[in-house]
Formats: C-alpha cells, structure tokens, sequence
C-alpha cells in the first residue's frame, strides 16, 4: 500500500476519479487563494464566495483535463480560477450590476503611473507588488488592465490609444519580465 | 500560411494566460494547444507569472459555510433550484454533471436573415459537422470533439453556449448535449442530440432564466433524426438580464414555469 497522496497531481487525479476527500483537500491547499483573488477583483463579498464554489465545481467536473506531461496544476488550476472571476466580472458590466462606487477609484488604469501604483498597492502584496513596480509603466499598465480589470487585449488598446499590436507586445514583454525579476533571489536587481 | 498562422497563435499565449482574449480568440487558442502541444510549453511560463499574479492578493477569509458549500453533494434540477443565483444565500453544491458537448448536426432551416454567402458558409459548416458526428459516435475523448466544434464555431464567427447536461455521468454517445449558436445578426439557434423521445401528451420546453431567476418559455419542440432537434429561439426583447437557459420536459402545450424534469442547462455568456 503506498503512502498516502501529497501532490496536487495525484489529488487532482483523484478528483477525477470522483474522490470527494481529495476536492476537500485540494479546497484546503486553495479555497483561500481563490476566495482571495475573487474577493479582491470582484469586491463583493457573497459574489466572491459564489464564484469560488464555481470554481471547485469546475474542478470537479474538469479535473479529468489536467495533464501533468503539460504543466503544473498549481498554474492550470489558479489560470481557470482566474478565468471564472473575469467572467463574471464582465458579465456584471454588461448587465450593469457592479457597484461602481464599491470599487476604488485607485484600481482604474486607463492612465499610468501612480494611478497603476496605486493599483499595485490596494490590491497586490509581497514579491509580486515589489516586482510590479520594476516593470515599465506602459507594460505594467497592461497587463494590470488584463489581469484585474478583465480587459481585453481590444479593449487595452482602445484605452490607452495605441495599435493591438503594441499590446500585445506589451502584455508578452510584461509576463516575461515579471518572470525574471520574480526569480531573481532576494536583493539581486533584475 | 501556416506559418502565420503558427505567429498569430503564439502571439495570442500571453493574453490568453491573462485571460485577456474574447471567447472567439481563446476557442482558437485551445483548439491550437490541442492539436499542437508545443504551444503548451511556451504557454507555461506565462501561466506561471499569471498564477503568481493571482496569488498575490490581499488576504481575505471565506466564511466556514463556504467549506460545506463546496463540498456539499446536494443535486440541484429545473423546477426545484435555478441553474444560476445570484444572491447572497447559500446553496448547495450541484453534483458533477457531464460536460460532454458532442459534435452536432447542423441544418440551419428558414434563417432568411443570413445573407447568402453565410448560407454557404453554414453549408460547408454542416459538411464538417457530419464527419464530427460520426467521431463523436466513436471516441473515447469527448473533449476533442468538443474541441474541434469550438475551433469550426470560432471560425464562423458565431458566438457559442455550451449546454450541459443535468443527467449524471454517462458514456459518451447516450448524454443528451446540446448548443446554442448566436448569428451576428442576433439569431439564436439551439441544437441539441441523444434526446430522449418524450412520452405522448409531453413535450419539451427551453426556458430563458434572468437575474431575478424568473423563466421565460422561448420554444417547444419534438425530437427528430434519430434524437436531434433544431430550433430557434425567440428571446422576450424585454428580458435583458438574462443569465441562462434549460430545457426539461413539460406537459404538451407547455408549462408556465418549469415543472418536470430537467435536461439541460447553459449559461449563457
């Protein structure tokens, strides 16, 4: 008999396999972060916990996708998390539903600079806000534009006034240099 | 060429790790990755930073409720508790139900709104549709079916909605599935396969669910081909909140309000 599973692979395989106690499991490692990040974007306490308990849901019904030859169910997991409060983000603008006045001014980035800043410090701590701040403006503004606004690449480029493709340079550039400078050890420059 | 084509699907990794793509980009992306795994590993490392991203925020608890939610096996159905709620009260958490999608036949009948050139388009849809459902009868991945349908769908330009089925887990090839495609000029279609015939004197019925979880009957219809059926919509003009649709099985003639059985749901998006 082996030692009982440890990694979020097997948990997830589990959980595929209809294995309730490892959902629990992988709620435990989880259910925080994804609350967090729900709360955080969506700044609506019941609705975060609504699209949390999506978010398990569809990792009962989708934990058969995961494949561990192609990547760490660590980045799939919080991608699809991600992708499940951007949804509804966007679904509560289109039906006019988000509170605007709940959402602090601070976290509209259609300028750069401080008002990203800002946004960093409101809403993101630790290695990433630090990192954050060594990127260029315009690659920071984009990518928190996508990331917790739940913009499109279109609709970047519509705010901030220049052609899709220089977001896209923007948003790929930005990934890559948060990248280095988030593995870069502690008190190295990037 | 397909070299451009390989340049337009990298270039679209970052903001698809972001989730920054409009769902007719992101059904290329997937499609792509599906096909091509050598996408995977340059997706990756963007996933990563993005996964830092997302673990970063500032810390909020969840009530403890939200455990027993998650984990709660209580089944939801039409007729009993609406496909999506949005309030703040708790509810339980709906059993796994099968997302399978499989390939469907596609006769657009009587959209005189499409112009000509879409028709043909629609045509040679239907061909690639056929050979898909065929597959689908065969495979053992649903998922690549899906897939496939989702890149055709992407190409046409017409805005998918994924029905799933409420019936639990089932072999591919007898779970009722089913889609609705939305035309640009707002025509909304819904296909659906493995349909049971109903009994004399029932139908079925597709409701159109809003925020304040109301249900608005937009079609009756009967199965036909073999557990196929094809049929438009006709959504309240004055319903513009809507979050969802069902379909169950009702008395001929229609319900009021879902009563029976409940077959399948999407949200629509």
């Amino acid at each position: 008999m082996g030692l009982p599973p440890t990694s979020d692979a097997e948990l997830v395989s589990l959980v595929a396999r209809g294995d309730e106690g490892a959902l629990e499991e992988l709620y435990s490692r989880y259910g925080h972060t994804v609350f967090s990040m729900s709360y955080s974007i969506l700044r609506d306490y019941a609705t975060a916990e609504d699209v949390t308990q999506e978010v398990f849901v569809s990792l009962w019904t989708r934990a058969g996708r995961f494949d561990p030859e192609r990547g760490i169910f660590r980045h799939w997991f919080l991608h699809l998390a991600h992708n499940r409060v951007i949804d509804e983000l966007r679904r509560r603008r289109r039906t006019a539903q988000h509170d605007a006045d709940k959402a602090p001014e601070d976290l509209s980035l259609e300028a750069p600079g401080d008002t990203a800043g800002a946004a960093i410090t409101a809403v993101l701590f630790g290695d990433v806000r630090e990192a954050l701040k060594q990127i260029p403006d315009e690659q920071k503004t984009a990518l928190l534009m996508a990331y917790l606004e739940g913009a499109t690449q279109q609709e970047i480029a519509q705010r901030t006034q220049v052609p899709l493709g220089t977001v896209k340079t923007r948003l790929r550039l930005g990934l890559i240099k948060l990248r280095h400078i988030m593995s870069q050890p502690a008190g190295e420059e990037a | 060429m397909a070299e451009d084509r390989h340049d337009a699907i990298e270039e679209l990794l970052p903001a698809y790790a972001l989730n920054a793509l409009d769902p007719e980009e992101r059904a290329l992306v997937e499609a792509a990755l599906e096909r091509e795994p050598r996408y995977q590993t340059v997706l990756a490392e963007y996933l990563e930073t993005s996964a830092q991203l997302s673990g970063a925020h500032a810390p909020a608890v969840p009530g403890d409720a939200l455990r027993q939610r998650v984990l709660s096996p209580t089944p939801v159905g039409v007729g009993t508790t609406a496909p999506r709620k949005r309030v703040a009260t708790r509810r339980a958490l709906p059993r796994a139900y099968w997302a399978i999608a499989a390939a469907l036949v596609v006769a657009f009948l009587g959209l005189g709104t499409l112009a000509l050139a879409q028709q043909q388009r629609v045509g040679d849809l239907e061909e690639e549709m056929d050979s898909l459902v065929v597959s689908a009868e065969e495979a053992e991945d649903g998922l690549r079916v899906q897939r496939e349908l989702s890149y055709l769908v992407a190409q046409q330009a017409v805005a998918p909605v994924g029905m799933w089925s409420m019936a639990t887990p089932q072999p591919l090839g007898d779970t009722a599935a089913g889609m609705i495609l939305v035309s640009p000029d707002g025509a909304k279609i819904l296909m659906a396969m493995h349909l049971e015939p109903v009994e004399p004197g029932m139908t079925y019925q597709v409701w159109l669910w809003d925020l304040d979880n109301h249900a608005y009957s937009v079609a009756l219809f009967e199965t036909e081909r073999d557990g196929y059926a094809l049929v438009r919509l006709e959504f309240p003009e004055h319903v513009t909140n809507a979050t969802s649709v069902s379909i169950s099985v009702e008395p001929e003639g229609g319900s009021d309000s879902p009563q029976g059985r409940g077959i399948l749901a999407g949200r629509l998006q």
